[in-house]
């Protein structure tokens, strides 16, 4: 009985850890106030294809915060991951870490050989497109980028 | 080697090869690690590695697409459970002791495919490892969680199997 007692005791504590984790690191990235995000977007052959001003609000229709994935989806075409990290041309699936995007206009990735870099303000991105906190004027350049 | 013990190294397989693929769809939570603490007390040394390389190769057969870069640093990362198991951690015997064990085990675990990653993805390293963070708690937690809930269950009713 102890022992049993003391494994929920355990569980409880190490469940609540992981929520706490993964709370901490899959908060959405949020706007202060609105403005407009300078998205850059370079294909396989390093050229340079969009470089486009979109103008954001800081909250959406649904009162929900707009994010960076929200702003990109809304004026690019973007296709996304599924679950088994194929295309979802509908973006209805979210990883723990937001949304894994494969391709945007006509830059396409399979995840798998190829990927899309994100730089946020010039500096690589820890974090993915839905969990990059942003401000106006901000530069987003997606890189397409060869595995290996 | 008799032909019931290939059998059993072959259900062994298949348990751990079968149960990866049935839970890829959850981030990093598997019973793999269990199943390896599981065999490597049930086995001797060598059995239990025979096991982790078959299970290591089907698997790459799978994902070879993922990139061979893979291989070893897989093997190294599941290797070690059996390597210290029986060595520097050879009392480890309960349930709880065993489940701190596969909790630190998902970080390390982690920790070892990062190189392979690196290279193959080209992903610079200090992203890759913040980023990895909450799949290595996850992976963690549950090596944690199935170990301290189901090793000993198992490992009595395997016994039993073996001994009847």
């Amino acid at each position: 009985m102890k022992k049993t007692l003391i494994k929920i005791t355990l569980t409880v504590f190490v469940v609540a850890i992981l929520v706490l984790v993964i709370q901490y690191f899959s908060q959405t990235g949020k706007a202060e106030s609105d403005g407009t995000i300078i998205f850059v977007l370079i294909d396989e052959s390093g050229e340079e294809i969009i470089r486009q001003s979109v103008d954001y609000t800081r909250l959406k229709e649904d009162g929900d915060p707009n994010t960076l994935f929200d702003i990109l989806n809304s004026e690019f075409n973007v296709v996304c991951a599924g679950a088994m990290y194929q295309k979802d041309e509908t973006c209805s699936h979210s990883f723990t870490n937001g949304h894994v995007i494969l391709s945007v206009e006509t830059v396409e990735t399979d995840f798998f050989n190829s990927y899309i870099e994100i730089y946020h303000n010039g500096v690589y991105s820890n974090k993915g497109i839905s969990l990059i906190e942003f401000k106006d004027k901000d530069v987003i350049e997606l890189r397409y980028k060869q595995v290996g | 080697m008799k032909i019931k013990d290939i059998a059993l190294l072959a259900s062994f397989v298949a348990i751990v090869f079968v149960q990866e693929q049935a839970l890829m769809l959850l981030p990093n939570i598997q019973f793999t690690t269990l199943l390896i603490v599981l065999y490597t007390k049930l086995l001797s040394f060598k059995k239990a590695v025979a096991v982790i390389i078959v299970y290591v190769f089907l698997d790459s057969l799978l994902w070879l697409g993922m990139g061979i870069v893979y291989v070893p640093t897989l093997l190294l990362g599941w290797l070690l459970i059996p390597v210290l198991l029986h060595t520097v951690f050879k009392r480890l015997e309960t349930s709880l002791e065993l489940a701190i064990f596969g909790l630190v085990f998902g970080f390390v675990y982690g920790w070892i495919q990062i190189p392979a990653a690196v290279l193959i993805t080209n992903v610079p390293f200090i992203p890759y490892l913040v980023a990895d963070i909450p799949f290595e708690a996850i992976m963690a937690i549950s090596n944690f969680l199935t170990i301290l809930w189901l090793y000993e269950p198992l490992h009595k009713r395997i016994k039993m199997i073996q001994s009847s």
